[in-house]
């Protein structure tokens, strides 16, 4: 290693106010700065849906290998989705938020993956007694939560940022 | 009390990982264009940071293009976190300094 990792240098207290804002500043600046594309938050939430009615048909016990085979080309869809958003997010901001890094926006992210396995379970459970409109309505329900749960999360991220 | 680290205390460095510091990942162009400083700064203060294990950088193909991603390690964060906290503590004290060294009224 080339630097030592510890030292007290005689920094005054002016310079250091100084550093501290310009950390604040740095950190504002990604949030205010970070371009959330057109439609990216209804995708992001339409994956959501996808995935549950995937998942359910991957679980009916009565539908045979076509459901199986569409159940599982829908889940391969949703992730492809998730893929190509996370692609897309990049290429526009020329940063990365994976939604775990600020210790309260990510309590927003693990909401989003509960309210995924909550709504996973139910439309499975539909789906296995052949109510398939009920799974329609998990779908449907899963996604209008993500589209608010993906809205909240930058308004928390900003937040977050703003007061750290 | 945290020290503060020699390795972040410059101001480009500092505000490299206070970018970090609030995201996942950043695009070394993005780096580059926020601190505005060259392609070759920016890669000497990238190699210094991650010569301490501060930072992780990462080649992906974007399009057309090769891009390298840049992302704080744990170590970086708790050293960028410990950093700042040394700076607040710095200037705690020196607000409390004044109250405890002023004369006694005559």
């Amino acid at each position: 290693m080339s630097e030592s990792r510890s030292f007290q240098p005689g920094v005054e207290p002016a310079e250091a106010r100084a550093a501290l804002d310009a950390v604040r500043a740095a950190q504002v600046g990604v949030g205010r700065q970070l371009v959330v594309p057109r439609g990216y938050d209804a995708v992001y939430a339409l994956s959501f849906g996808i995935f549950v009615v995937g998942i359910a048909m991957i679980n009916a016990p009565h539908g045979g290998a076509p459901v199986m085979v569409g159940g599982v080309a829908l889940v391969l869809a949703a992730a492809a989705t998730l893929a190509g958003l996370m692609r897309w997010f990049r290429r526009a901001n020329g940063y990365w938020l994976a939604g775990t890094t600020p210790p309260r926006a990510r309590w927003v992210a693990w909401a989003a993956g509960v309210e995924v396995g909550v709504f996973v379970f139910l439309g499975s459970l539909a789906g296995s007694d052949g109510r398939w409109g009920l799974t329609a309505l998990a779908a449907v329900v899963a996604s209008i939560g993500g589209y608010a749960l993906s809205r909240l999360w930058l308004t928390v991220y900003r937040a977050e940022i703003r007061g750290a | 009390m945290s020290a503060l680290d020699p390795a972040i205390h410059a101001p480009a460095r500092l505000q490299l990982c206070a970018i970090l510091s609030a995201v996942d990942e950043a695009q070394f162009a993005t780096l580059r264009d926020e601190l505005g400083v060259s392609d070759s700064v920016l890669s000497k203060h990238l190699a210094a940071l991650s010569e301490l294990g501060y930072v992780r950088l990462r080649k992906e193909l974007l399009g057309k293009h090769r891009a390298t991603w840049v992302s704080l390690t744990p170590v970086g964060r708790r050293a960028f976190n410990g950093h700042v906290a040394a700076l607040r503590a710095l200037i705690d004290v020196a607000d409390a300094a004044p109250a405890r060294e002023a004369p006694a009224a005559e």
